[in-house]
């Protein structure tokens, strides 16, 4: 029996760890990007040209539409001149009566300009390189604009998968603590390495907070 | 029957994937508790609307007047001497 769980414990947890490697490399490396930003970050991008979309079927009263609802009426509009990505915060301009669009894909940011009385519409964007990307996967989804964001599936697919590694980290941490107990030569020194990471890291909270 | 080099090979081997278990072991127990912050402040990042984190609620606010010496004006004043000039220490 009890080695039966043992066996299972073992298989999940190489499983899990498989599974979620490649998102802790995503987080990994892009920590490093974080943490020592680079003076040119986001990276010299290459501006798209701005390109023009007419005969948009807008909506009435879209301009008087705020938060979730201004967004689910402004997505067929960005789908039908093929852009994509998550839409971030819509800012109305009312002195011309034109609503600018912000459109993020990882590594591109694409403005969709909305000229509501000519129902037009022009599409410009840049790159900003694959650090950048990182960097906002690694944010994403946090804690900003929380009424809003997660309005493209690729990022709702993205929160899931983000959770899901944390979750899995946390059962491999606690099943890696159970397969380390049951080998009886590591004890003392794994005793030993989870004191010296304990009083490492309370020490390092104690001086952040209270020093 | 295997030469003289190849049982190097497999003993290179094997003391590699001892060590290789061991180092995942100790690492692994060293950084549990960073292992737990990050992960857990993750969670509470990307979760915002979990009410048993939320901060607002709870607060408490204090406020003060307190007078305070004037710092000399120069080109680079830029606010920096304020925190000091009401007792209030500055952490870079």
């Amino acid at each position: 029996m009890q080695r039966g769980f043992y066996l299972v414990t073992r298989d999940l947890h190489l499983y899990a760890g498989l599974f979620i490697s490649p998102f802790l490399v995503v987080f990994a490396v892009s920590v490093f990007v974080l943490v020592h930003p680079p003076g040119s970050l986001p990276s010299p991008s290459a501006e798209r040209t701005a390109r023009p979309v007419q005969n948009l079927e807008i909506p009435a009263g879209l301009e008087n539409l705020s938060g979730r609802a201004r967004i689910d009426a402004v997505r067929p509009l960005l789908d039908r001149a093929g852009v994509h990505g998550e839409i971030g915060s819509i800012r109305y301009i009312p002195k011309e009566h034109r609503l600018s669009v912000p459109v993020g894909v990882p590594g591109r940011e694409t403005t969709f300009d909305l000229d509501l009385d000519r129902r037009s519409a022009t599409i410009s964007g840049r790159e900003t390189g694959i650090w950048d990307a990182l960097v906002q996967l690694h944010k994403s989804p946090g804690p900003h604009l929380a009424e809003i964001r997660m309005n493209w599936i690729a990022m709702r697919a993205w929160r899931w998968l983000a959770d899901a590694t944390v979750y899995l980290l946390l059962f491999i941490s606690v099943s890696g603590i159970y397969l380390w107990t049951v080998l009886r030569l590591e004890r003392r020194a794994g005793m030993a390495m989870l004191a010296a990471g304990a009083v490492s890291f309370f020490g390092i909270v104690y001086a952040l907070v209270a020093g | 029957m295997p030469s003289s080099r190849d049982d190097c090979v497999r003993r290179v081997l094997d003391i590699f994937e001892v060590w290789n278990r061991r180092l995942h072991f100790y690492i692994g127990l060293y950084l549990l508790f960073f292992l737990w912050l990050f992960a857990f402040t993750g969670l509470l990042l990307n979760h915002p609307g979990w009410t048993f984190a939320e901060f607002w609620p709870t607060r408490k606010q204090t406020a003060f007047e307190r007078a305070i010496t004037p710092p000399p004006v120069g080109p680079d004043l830029a606010g920096r001497e304020y925190p000091e000039a009401i007792g209030v220490e500055r952490r870079n």
